[in-house]
């Protein structure tokens, strides 16, 4: 579990450092604060790969191809919304530390001395001369001490575009974008936790919060793609989860990853898009036991006072395993707050707003 | 509610949120957020929980520079003074005053704290004290009836606490002076075509003073 996280030159922060991190971390602060950036912050400071650094804004809905061979100055303009102020000469740099006091660390940067001048390509008519790419470096070290070095570069034969694999750096985690997921990954969790025995705690919760479903299961069903299949009251055929209802399918995902995550961290865009209000208490119920129960930790975006107010009711219980993390566009950019969970709950029932981060 | 301000009042009751919210139309006093009470947090017994409640405003309590807290001196005020000061210390690391005339200076991390008491640290009641006062004083001839009533026979509300004993004084010169709306509350006073009591009036200036002396003095070091 994260303790804290130090941010430096990523998207809107400049430098941010946020401590006393809890189980379960509720993000607040008006539209373009920088409460989603957090979100990347977390989940590529962990993850600490290119691939994981490209998947950001195909998250975020920017889909970005390579063209062989590429430009570097194409190359370039893949990374430099990561870097703040699209500065390409600062390095991204991630601290962190976790309930044990471990440290680990990633400095991302683009490594002149890594330069890659492709080969020319001969005899196909039309190919741009290749340019020289400067990589873009991932120097990671990790809670267990690890130093490793991972890198997006080019291909010196053909100028394609490398993304270098590499294990994550951190324990396993889901990043849950305001769009929802692939239905076919929420398949794939629930089939890994019914392997292990453990997807009749999520049929009852789900089962439990909506009594129209009756099941669950997995179906592979010859030329098309593996579903998470509902049985529905009334209804004579088992249907596809995402046909049944937006918010249930949400609902199901968000429990089944965090299930599947043991000791990871989930992280989750507008956690009340495409959620009927009356089901937030119930929701955020059952993502906190179930967060206990895999002991992985949570960090969730709202902007749903009602979300807030079923929330307070459940930090109210355990308010120590809890906190609110308020994000503001402030003189010095993106800046962040932490408020305990029994702060953040007694002003939540108590009407007073946590979600505008006024500066007088 | 959303802390807008750099000053905070809390107070016991919605007759006293009412009663400052009207003050502050008064020329020159300061401007306070007065998010109490709700219904989960009220009375004399409430001021630590409603420090806690303040605080998880976060960013916006780190702009709060003093917190303003507004008790009945009852019959003895004292106690009150002591009562809230221990409440104040259970929310935190406020600063603490020692006298309910000081103006507990704030720091980085927490802001300015004063225990103001009604109608006076040196004098037994409540908020009513003051609206009876200014009865009595505007009704003359009015007093020896009022005391006579609340003795009257089996009634014996001249002997209660004092802060119970003026309101039930407020309530029967409501009662007996007010055609209009004989049971007017004390959320209502100054409200109406024919309000029962003036914000304006004397009776309320040392009040006035406080709110604005506390403005003068109140900021993190």
């Amino acid at each position: 579990m994260l303790k804290s996280i130090e941010i430096d030159g990523f998207r809107g922060f400049d430098s941010l450092l946020i401590k006393d991190l809890r189980r379960v971390n509720l993000i607040v602060g008006p539209s373009a604060s920088g409460k989603t950036a957090f979100l990347e912050a977390v989940r590529l400071a962990i993850g600490a790969t290119p691939g994981v650094l490209w998947s950001l804004n195909s998250h975020r809905g920017l889909l970005v191809g390579f063209p062989v061979p590429i430009g570097r100055e194409q190359f370039e303009s893949v990374w430099s919304s990561y870097f703040y102020n699209f500065d390409l000469t600062r390095p991204i740099l991630f601290n962190m530390t976790d309930e044990l006091q471990r440290h680990a660390s990633v400095r991302i940067y683009f490594d002149a001395k890594a330069a890659v001048t492709p080969t020319p390509q001969v005899g196909v008519p039309g190919t741009p001369a290749p340019s020289t790419i400067v990589p873009l470096a991932f120097e990671r070290h990790s809670f267990a001490g690890e130093d490793s070095r991972v890198q997006a570069t080019v291909s010196p034969q053909n100028g394609q575009v490398l993304l270098e694999p590499a294990p994550e750096l951190g324990s396993a985690h889901e990043l849950f974008a305001t769009a929802g997921q692939h239905p076919g990954q929420v398949a794939g969790w629930f089939s890994l936790a019914s392997t292990q025995n453990r997807e009749r705690d999520i049929v009852a919760a789900v089962v439990d919060a909506f009594p129209l479903v009756t099941d669950l299961s997995v179906q592979a069903i010859p030329g098309q793609p593996v579903l998470l299949y509902a049985s529905v009251k009334n209804s004579p055929r088992k249907l596809p989860i995402s046909l049944v209802s937006s918010g249930i399918t949400k609902f199901v995902s968000i429990i089944t990853a965090v299930r599947q995550f043991q000791n990871g961290i989930v992280l989750i865009d507008e956690i009340e898009n495409g959620t009927y209000y009356q089901k937030f208490e119930q929701l955020f119920s059952v993502l906190n036991k179930s967060s206990q129960a895999a002991r992985a930790q949570i960090f969730l975006t709202t902007h749903s006072l009602e979300f807030l107010k079923a929330a307070s009711r459940v930090i109210e219980e355990n308010p120590d395993d809890f906190s609110l993390i308020q994000i503001i566009q402030g003189p010095r950019g993106t800046e962040a707050l932490v408020v305990p969970g029994a702060n953040a709950a007694a002003a939540i029932e108590n009407n007073i707003e946590v979600r505008s981060a006024h500066v007088h | 509610m959303e802390l807008s301000r750099e000053l905070v009042l809390l107070c016991e009751g919605a007759d006293d949120q009412y009663f400052f919210s009207q003050m502050m139309r008064r020329p020159s006093l300061p401007s306070f957020d007065i998010p109490f009470p709700t219904d989960r947090l009220h009375g004399n017994g409430a001021y630590g929980e409603m420090l806690k409640a303040i605080q998880g405003a976060g960013i916006a309590f780190n702009s709060v520079r003093g917190v303003l807290i507004v008790a009945d001196s009852t019959d003895n005020p004292s106690a009150v003074f002591g009562s809230i000061r221990r409440q104040v210390q259970s929310a935190g690391s406020f600063p603490l005053p020692a006298n309910p005339t000081e103006i507990a200076l704030g720091n980085r991390e927490f802001p300015a704290i004063q225990i103001m008491l009604l109608p006076d640290h040196n004098k037994a009641g409540c908020l009513e004290t003051l609206y009876v006062e200014e009865l009595e004083r505007t009704n003359q001839g009015v007093k020896a009836c009022v005391e006579e009533f609340l003795g009257c026979g089996p009634i014996t509300a001249r002997a209660w606490p004092s802060e119970k004993a003026d309101k039930a004084r407020f309530h029967a010169l409501v009662a007996a002076l007010h055609k209009r709306d004989p049971g007017k509350t004390a959320s209502r006073v100054f409200d109406g075509p024919s309000p029962l009591l003036s914000i304006a009036a004397n009776v309320f200036t040392p009040i006035g003073r406080r709110l604005s002396s506390f403005d003068a003095g109140a900021r993190r070091i």
